[in-house]
């Protein structure tokens, strides 16, 4: 099916052009092949980084709450990117076959929020520039954290976070941790969670999505310009 | 009907012996007449704070993610306040009656669960904020969230924040903008968004709420005993 122009304005899609609390939302998106419009927003060079281009189109875009990222779906506009996943996991089925995994997959997005949340508390702070800091923070926050998630996989034993089929948590899960490592500069503690690793794998190797995630990859930023680590586009092994 | 121990035993929600994120949760407990088990954690008296009370069983619930609050609804556990209020939501019919309602309950308890974090940030401060700091929070956080949240009100229309049938957001706001207003001295802030007034009154008379809403204001802190504001129960007007 070709995308003609009013596919792609049915929904479209608002935040900076880098990954950051998008791309689980890109990537369910791309999953689905749904068309969408990508809307991108670029923040300015040092030492200004000015967000001149989002906060120009901030208050005229009929938003309730004006924030990045936004969702159109048609005349429907929304804001939270949590809402905005668990919006699109409802209309595309990707919530799970029951409200026991439903809720499953809530509790996997908020805690993959969590780590993000901490992992953007590091980068855009002062300790992002530091080396140790960043070590220390992959060897607790990140460690700790891929040792319940270990643990979670080893226990339920499901190809994806919940269930047999792809749920929005894989594309929540798989976005965070991806952009937690970068901080690995040794790219080895994923091989102690071999769980993980497998899950990793598994979703960066969806027909659906594989060259889409190659193209973020190589393309956008895990964090804004503005950020002490993260800012530029980082080649991973 | 009377409560039998075992209908109690069935639904448990655990947390800390204050209200914060969990008092959502009992709103909706308390609202749906759900028999259950209000557990709760004391935090040791200064200069500690010994959590110990929930560290010693943090490990031996069965939680896939050990946290506050959890949840268990018989042979089910999970944890994440956000992830429990919407599993409870769906499970009582709470979440709106269409897919764009139940997006807009979401926006709305993310959008106040970022405004509480704020206020929470604050009141952490040493000295629990500053005349000027608090005063600040009003106006440019608190004072935009009710601006925005009141001509919400005014669109939606509807004698709940996003239905004429009460929602999660509903007890979510009720509570989160109970908690944040407790910096504005001079109670005048609220005067000025009549909506957000109404939809607070709504909820506070509801016959399913009342007098659980007077008690647990009168007994119960909104803060842990750790924080520099709100760690003990503060008289409103």
């Amino acid at each position: 099916m070709s995308k003609s122009s009013s596919d792609k304005n049915q929904i479209v899609f608002g935040y900076w052009a880098i990954r950051g609390l998008a791309e689980p939302v890109r990537l369910a998106l791309h999953y689905t092949k749904t068309p969408f419009t990508d809307k991108l927003y670029v923040q300015g060079e040092g030492p200004e980084y000015s967000r001149q281009e989002w906060l120009s189109e901030k208050q005229n875009l009929g938003l309730d709450f004006p924030n990045l990222p936004y969702l159109f779906d048609g005349d429907f506009k929304i804001t939270q990117s949590k809402a905005i996943l668990y919006y699109l996991g409802r209309k595309f089925s990707l919530m799970g076959k029951n409200l026991n995994e439903e809720a499953r997959v809530m509790m996997l997005c908020e805690e993959a929020h969590d780590l993000r949340s901490a992992l953007s508390g590091v980068c855009y702070s002062p300790k992002g520039e530091s080396k140790e800091e960043r070590k220390k923070f992959v060897e607790t926050t990140v460690s700790e954290y891929l040792q319940k998630l270990d643990n979670y996989f080893g226990k339920y034993n499901t190809k994806f976070a919940v269930g047999d089929a792809p749920t929005v948590a894989d594309f929540q899960l798989y976005s965070y941790i991806d952009s937690a490592l970068l901080l690995d500069d040794e790219q080895s503690l994923v091989d102690k969670y071999s769980n993980v690793k497998r899950f990793l794998k598994t979703i960066n190797e969806l027909p659906e999505i594989k060259d889409y995630i190659v193209k973020s990859h190589a393309q956008l930023p895990i964090n804004n310009k503005v950020a002490k680590f993260g800012g530029q586009i980082i080649q991973n092994k | 009907m009377a409560e039998s121990n075992a209908d109690k035993n069935k639904t448990v929600l655990g947390y800390w012996a204050i209200r914060a994120i969990a008092e959502p949760i009992r709103l909706i407990l308390h609202y749906t007449k759900t028999p259950f088990t209000n557990k709760t954690y004391e935090v040791g008296d200064g200069p500690q704070y010994s959590r110990d009370q929930w560290l010693s069983e943090k490990f031996k619930l069965g939680l896939d993610f050990p946290n506050l609050p959890y949840l268990i609804d018989g042979e089910f556990q999970m944890t994440q306040s956000r992830a429990i209020l919407y599993y409870l939501g769906r499970k009582h019919n709470l979440m709106g009656t269409t897919p764009q309602e139940e997006a807009l309950v979401m926006m709305l308890c993310e959008e106040a669960h970022d405004v509480r974090a704020k206020f929470r940030a604050l009141c952490n401060k040493p000295n629990g904020g500053s005349g000027a700091e608090k005063k600040e929070f009003l106006e440019t956080v608190l004072g935009v969230f009710f601006k925005q949240l009141d001509a919400l009100l005014s669109k939606q229309n509807r004698k709940f924040a996003v239905s004429d049938q009460p929602t999660v957001a509903d007890f979510l706001l009720y509570e989160y903008i109970d908690y944040c207003l407790s910096f504005d001295d001079e109670h005048k802030l609220l005067e000025q968004y009549p909506n957000v007034q109404r939809l607070l009154q709504q909820i506070q008379e509801l016959p399913e709420l009342k007098e659980y809403i007077a008690t647990t204001h009168a007994q119960v802190p909104i803060n842990i005993k750790s924080a520099k504001f709100g760690a003990t129960v503060i008289k409103q007007k």
